[in-house]
């Protein structure tokens, strides 16, 4: 009977300087050799190589603040060796998303990576109290960003709130519009897509282990899901899980499909063998590569013990991503190895698009003719009693004495199996204190997870009307008073 | 014993089975444009093996026909049937192998792989199209075996783990 080894999926190649395969018995005597005949490619020229890593946490294993697995990736990328042009990170950057760990972020990339360039995304680690100005500060980078590098596109999609599950809205609206108009001014290019979350269904989910409430979910979901299908040559890294490169090699009843792989490569073809949504690859995570046996989800010592990450070597019509363990649960000090089961060969063929469907939702212009009136505003019985709505001109005037304040805004003809939008044409701020960005990050309309202020910004709710509130955690002085004006939609 | 290297061609007509399918003729060439010359000989056989230098290939006649049969066989992999633009049938060179024992002599030539394989009987190791590592029925004894990637001296890849353990 024959004896087959079957942990490589089918994208998995040999690397380049390979010869053969030895097999050894437990005794070190050689068998036989494996000749590699096409596992190993015959690669052309090479463009150039870039880093990557997820998950960093600014931490080794779960202890706030010793970076070292991070110190060491930036340091082996920053090594001309490695050739290396530059690192892109999937998010998690911080464990908290705090001042001093994203200091301590900019430090480490100052200090370790000085001829190597770092970009990355947010996570949802790095949402809590996120403020798009401190974000440029420490990182560099805006929240949302995207560059050209040897005629591929290079685009950073960052998470704006730790909001996850079926309900969740981790990502701004109008974020997900800016990342599909990039696509689709760049569709017939090599996209390269940085993003924390991966795609349930797709790369990332380990058997589904990961705890459901925190995967991307709902609408956003099967937003981006279609992007990933209309847009062929975008190819999307994401971090989040955890999961180590190796766990392919493990049974997966639950994600693995007659033509794919789901551990952290994916991609699905038709009959006729052409692709039907773009690559989605997980990342494991730098600070605390996640383990298991195939049911459970092993986050302990060994987790810790662990740093991985991986280069990609990139060519005319594919990319090279080598899989890289910085240390593993043997290793006493970094030992930085290359992992044979996570080797693999992507075929990057641009296909010919020209797409003209659009993902985005179909709101109605204009918006209401007129301005919403406070009557249309009731007070959110669940909070705090005592805030009071006024009528100004076309402005409604907001009046809270204390946190955990909020009103309903319900125009006429609402009923709640419809959603609905509002849109923000001025908001001031009428109390003589202060405002500074962690007080108006904690007041306005509420979009499930976080406060919009801005003018401009379009809310959408999907249940109860659109509120406007106070947070529980707004952390200014009270009683404070805001001038909103702002027209209504349905749809 | 033929020696292929001292040899432009030669032919051996033959029946046998190769899989689930009857063959009915295998040649042997030192350079395409040979085979090119005869090529016409063999459009009304269902089933031809051809070896040229040191690769082999199938024709099938309805392919012939249409002008688009596969020749898309590597040293080193499993060898195909089927049209240029799918794959219809698998073959492991192993086979051939056995084909080749059975009904040539033959002395240097072809591929050190196949060689090898006649050296060593019945027992090879191929990687098949979808990664799977395949050892033959006998080559590896119950026990733990390691896999590494060498280099073509033998040593380990500098830089890289072992590829893996397998517990027959």
């Amino acid at each position: 009977m024959e004896v087959k080894y079957t942990d490589f999926i089918k994208f998995n190649k040999a690397p380049d300087d390979a010869d053969h395969i030895g097999v050894y018995d437990k005794n070190g005597k050689k068998i036989i050799n494996v000749n590699l005949g096409d596992f190993k490619p015959k690669l052309g020229k090479k463009l150039y190589s870039f880093g990557l890593l997820s998950d960093v946490h600014n931490a080794k294993a779960s202890i706030i603040n010793d970076d070292q697995d991070f110190k060491n990736a930036l340091q082996v990328f920053n090594n001309n060796e490695n050739d290396v042009e530059f690192t892109c990170i999937c998010g998690d950057i911080t464990e908290n998303g705090s001042s001093t760990q994203l200091n301590n972020y900019k430090t480490n990339v100052d200090t370790y990576s000085p001829n190597t360039r770092v970009y990355t995304c947010t996570g949802n680690h790095d949402c809590s109290g996120f403020n798009d100005e401190t974000w440029k500060t420490y990182t560099g980078c805006e929240r949302c960003f995207s560059f050209t590098h040897n005629n591929d596109v290079f685009v950073f999609f960052s998470m704006r709130y730790w909001s996850l599950g079926s309900t969740g809205t981790p990502y701004l609206d109008k974020d997900i519009d800016w990342l599909e108009d990039t696509l689709k001014d760049n569709e017939n290019k090599r996209v390269f897509i940085f993003t924390h979350l991966f795609f349930p269904d797709k790369a990332g989910n380990f058997n589904k282990i990961y705890p459901e409430g925190n995967w991307l979910g709902g609408k956003q979901l099967e937003r981006l899901n279609r992007l990933n299908e209309l847009y062929l040559n975008a190819i999307w890294f994401s971090g989040h899980s955890h999961w180590m490169w190796y766990l392919q090699s493990l049974p997966d009843n639950v994600n693995k499909t007659e033509n794919s792989d789901r551990a952290n490569v994916y991609r699905t073809f038709d009959s006729n063998n052409e692709p039907t949504c773009g690559w989605t690859i997980h990342v494991p995570s730098c600070a605390k590569p996640i383990d298991s046996t195939g049911s459970n989800r092993d986050d302990g010592d060994e987790s810790d013990a662990c740093s991985e990450g991986a280069i990609v070597d990139v060519y005319d019509n594919y990319i090279i991503l080598k899989g890289i363990s910085f240390k593993d649960k043997s290793d006493t000090n970094y030992n930085t190895k290359y992992i044979p089961l996570a080797y693999y060969k992507l075929d990057t063929n641009l296909i010919e698009l020209n797409v003209t469907e659009s993902t985005k939702p179909i709101i109605p212009d204009p918006f209401t003719t007129n301005y919403i009136k406070s009557s249309d505003c009731t007070i959110n019985t669940s909070k705090n009693s005592g805030c009071i709505v006024e009528q100004e001109g076309d402005y409604i005037v907001f009046n809270f004495d204390k946190k955990s304040q909020g009103f309903y805004i319900k125009p006429e003809n609402y009923t709640t199996n419809l959603t609905c939008s509002v849109i923000i044409e001025d908001f001031i701020y009428d109390t003589p204190i202060t405002w500074d960005s962690s007080m108006k990050s904690k007041v306005g309309f509420y979009n499930g997870s976080g406060y919009e202020y801005t003018n401009g910004s379009i809310v959408r709710t999907d249940e109860k009307g659109v509120q406007f509130n106070v947070s529980s955690s707004y952390p200014g002085e009270l009683p404070i008073k805001l001038k909103v004006k702002f027209k209504f939609n349905f749809y | 014993m033929i020696d292929i290297k001292k040899q432009n061609s030669f032919e051996l007509k033959s029946n046998f089975n190769l899989g689930s399918k009857l063959y009915s003729y295998v040649a042997v060439y030192q350079d395409m444009d040979k085979l090119n010359e005869d090529i016409d000989k063999y459009k009304n056989l269902d089933y031809s093996i051809i070896f040229v230098g040191t690769s082999a290939y199938v024709i099938k006649k309805e392919d012939y026909n249409n002008n688009q049969f596969y020749l898309g066989v590597s040293n080193n992999k499993q060898l195909s049937v089927g049209t240029s633009s799918s794959i219809t049938t698998k073959i492991p060179k192993p086979y051939l192998t056995n084909v080749i024992q059975n009904n040539l002599k033959i002395k240097g030539g072809m591929s050190a792989y196949l060689n090898n394989y006649i050296e060593k009987k019945n027992q090879y190791t191929f990687i098949t199209d979808d990664s799977t590592i395949v050892f033959s029925d006998g080559l590896l004894k119950s026990g733990e075996y390691v896999l590494q990637y060498e280099n073509t001296n033998g040593n380990p890849l500098k830089g890289f783990d072992i590829i893996g353990k397998i517990t027959v």
